[in-house]
């Protein structure tokens, strides 16, 4: 039958005895029992496995993204065991200008040669007759007013991923800070591996029977060049983005499967880990409610309202601790009212200005243009870019994939019921496309937060959606496969592979390590 | 009965896969490739005696020899070739698994949609 196609084993039956003499041979029997697609996956994993670690070392020492305030972070929690806090300006101010010291964290001294790595840390090399080539400025200045330098930006972030990278610091002390630094990336790809690995789990919870998108999907996700990036760094973005995905993949099994207690208590628990990595991950309660409304019924209020409190409560049980530690020392529960005092000096914001909105920032065209040139490129801390031509094709094409696969969704939600099919059937299908329809809500959603960070925040930054990469991986392939003709398709499989592949070797080849390595 | 659609040749298939492999590795061994540095070098305005204009540094090489060129100044490891031979390891390992999941890609069923509209 074609539902079975996804399902297509290897050579060996799975319940064919294995040798027992070899380990070697029997991994390998083991192997080909699988299904091809996971078969497929799993190599996948091992190519991805190697061109991770290929990348912790690529990249010179804490070069991607705020790894300096990442590692702070870490070190403040591994060697003083507590969280970093956040200067308040006008304590500071007040202690500046008596000489005294005030409350707060500052990035440590052993990390100012790589400031130029870092947010508002000034100076630069060479600058102010050298003035600050080997310690930092003691302050900032505009219009008079000092302002601190060299703050620890990352402090309002939530500290589970510190925490987890803890052990790793103090396994590696003997280490030198570089050495270290290149132990904690490394530490970031078994993120990575489960991030592609849930997405073939997701596909196969969306399209159980189909074997183009369960290649296609973490092959696109494997290879998205940020995405990807961040999973060979220094950052709890990658662990955001994990628990942001393992929530989807529970969304998109409990809209196949139903909602249950366990399943309600499982996702609130995830949330609640989640709420303790990033911020971002409050972007994903609509879609948690969305998806238990739509699976329970609306009309079935105490059933869903039951399973929601019981998720909410699981997570906020959670990450209270959190929230009640960032009331008390900020007064707010972000800590961003602080950041963006700190952050005037250096026009991060819109002080003085009118602040765009979000409105405005979707028409802006050079907002659209910078948010994808972060998506595919601004590798080294943003130095790295990639010409004009090239960002446009990958754009264009994923703009026709999008709208094909915008279409399907269409035709799926106007499509009458077929002839036939039974009841569990058709129920099924009703999931299956509402599943989809959560894909592009989880984009819309993220695209939303990023939009609303802009009105607040000038420096935005496409990674803000990056958790939302794996649903788009999922919307660009649906496209795809609607293009292509069906006996085509596996060659479209491999065609996605090998341009991917292409892809990365072309970035990589033309911009990355040219600019890192040859240019003395 | 069966409405499973056709698989995919495999003899079509073997010879799709060598020849992708066969043309990958002519073009990493011959091609040149453009080369960004992404350094803003001041160049000399002839209009005038200040030298005010500036370009993004650029520049050619082939495809393996650019990888090659930079595989010591990675990480600064004792002895330096632990570190190109690791970086070896890693590419072997990348290889086989891209090759294996791009023969195995071209060996499925062409699965249908599975709901067509």
């Amino acid at each position: 039958m074609a539902e079975l196609a996804g399902e297509i084993r290897g050579s060996r039956a799975a319940g064919e005895p294995a040798s027992r003499t070899m380990p070697l041979s029997r991994w390998w029997a083991a192997f080909r029992a699988l299904p091809i697609t996971r078969q497929y996956v799993l190599l996948l994993l091992v190519a991805v496995f190697a061109k991770q670690a290929f990348q912790v070392v690529l990249f010179p020492p804490f070069t991607g993204h705020d790894e300096v305030a990442h590692f702070a972070y870490i070190r403040t929690i591994a060697d003083e065991h507590r969280i970093p806090i956040l200067p308040n300006l006008d304590e500071w101010r007040a202690a500046y200008e008596n000489g005294q010291t005030a409350d707060g964290d500052f990035l440590p001294l052993d990390l100012y040669p790589y400031n130029a790595f870092a947010l508002d840390w000034c100076c630069e090399k060479g600058g102010n007759r050298g003035l600050y080539d080997t310690k930092p400025a003691a302050a900032w200045s505009l219009n008079e007013l000092p302002f601190p330098n060299g703050w620890q930006y990352a402090a309002n972030h939530p500290p589970l991923y510190y925490v987890g990278m803890t052990p790793v610091y103090w396994a590696t002390e003997s280490l030198s800070v570089v050495g270290q630094q290149y132990a904690l990336r490394a530490a970031a790809i078994p993120f990575w591996l489960v991030i592609v690995w849930l997405s073939y789990l997701m596909v196969r919870n969306i399209f159980p029977a189909d074997s183009f998108l369960a290649m296609t999907v973490p092959t696109f996700v494997a290879f998205q060049t940020q995405l990807s990036y961040e999973g060979a760094m220094v950052n709890n973005d990658i662990l955001s983005f994990a628990l942001f995905t393992l929530i989807l993949y529970q969304l998109t099994r409990g809209v196949r499967f139903g909602f249950t207690l366990p399943r309600a208590l499982g996702i609130g628990f995830v949330l609640g880990l989640g709420l303790l990595t990033k911020g971002t991950l409050v972007t994903v309660t609509p879609l948690v409610a969305l998806a238990m409304v739509y699976r329970i019924g609306w009309r079935s209020f105490r059933e869903w309202g039951a399973l929601g409190a019981a998720t909410a409560a699981v997570a906020a049980a959670i990450s209270a601790p959190w929230f009640i530690f960032l009331y008390r020392t900020y007064g707010n529960f972000d800590g961003l009212e602080q950041i963006s005092a700190l952050q005037s000096v250096t026009r991060r914001t819109y002080e003085g200005s009118d602040a765009p909105t979000v409105w405005e920032l979707f028409w802006n065209w050079q907002f659209v243009r910078e948010r994808w040139w972060e998506t595919w490129s601004a590798f080294g801390w943003r130095r790295i870019g990639m010409e004009d031509w090239l960002l446009a094709t990958i754009g264009i094409v994923c703009v026709v994939l999008a709208v094909r696969a915008l279409i399907y969704v269409g035709q799926l939600f106007t499509a009458h019921r077929q002839e036939g099919a039974t009841d569990g059937q058709h129920e099924s299908r009703r999931h299956d496309r509402f599943a989809l329809l959560l894909m592009v809500l989880t984009v819309l959603v993220a695209y939303g937060a990023v939009l609303q960070f802009g009105t607040l925040f000038a420096l935005t930054q496409a990674r803000y959606y990056f958790q939302a990469l794996v649903p788009l991986a999922i919307i660009l392939m649906v496209g795809l496969r609607q293009l292509l003709p069906v006996a085509w398709r596996s060659y479209g499989a491999g065609g996605v592979l090998v341009a991917m592949v292409a892809l990365n070797v072309v970035i990589y080849t033309q911009y990355v390590i040219p600019y890192w390595y040859l240019g003395s | 009965m069966t409405n499973e659609p056709p698989r995919a040749s495999p003899s079509t298939g073997t010879i799709v896969w060598a020849a992708t492999g066969l043309v990958a590795t002519a073009l990493v061994a011959l091609i040149r490739v453009p080369t960004h540095l992404g350094v803003k070098v001041v160049e000399a305005n002839p209009d005038s005696e200040a030298t005010l204009t500036s370009s993004d540094f650029r520049g050619s090489d082939y495809l393996w020899r650019v990888w090659w060129r930079a595989r010591h100044d990675m990480v600064d490891v004792s002895p330096s070739w632990l570190l190109g031979l690791a970086l070896l390891g890693a590419l072997v390992v990348f290889l086989i698994g891209v090759l294996a999941a791009y023969r195995l890609a071209l060996s499925i069923p062409s699965s249908p949609p599975p709901r067509e509209v």
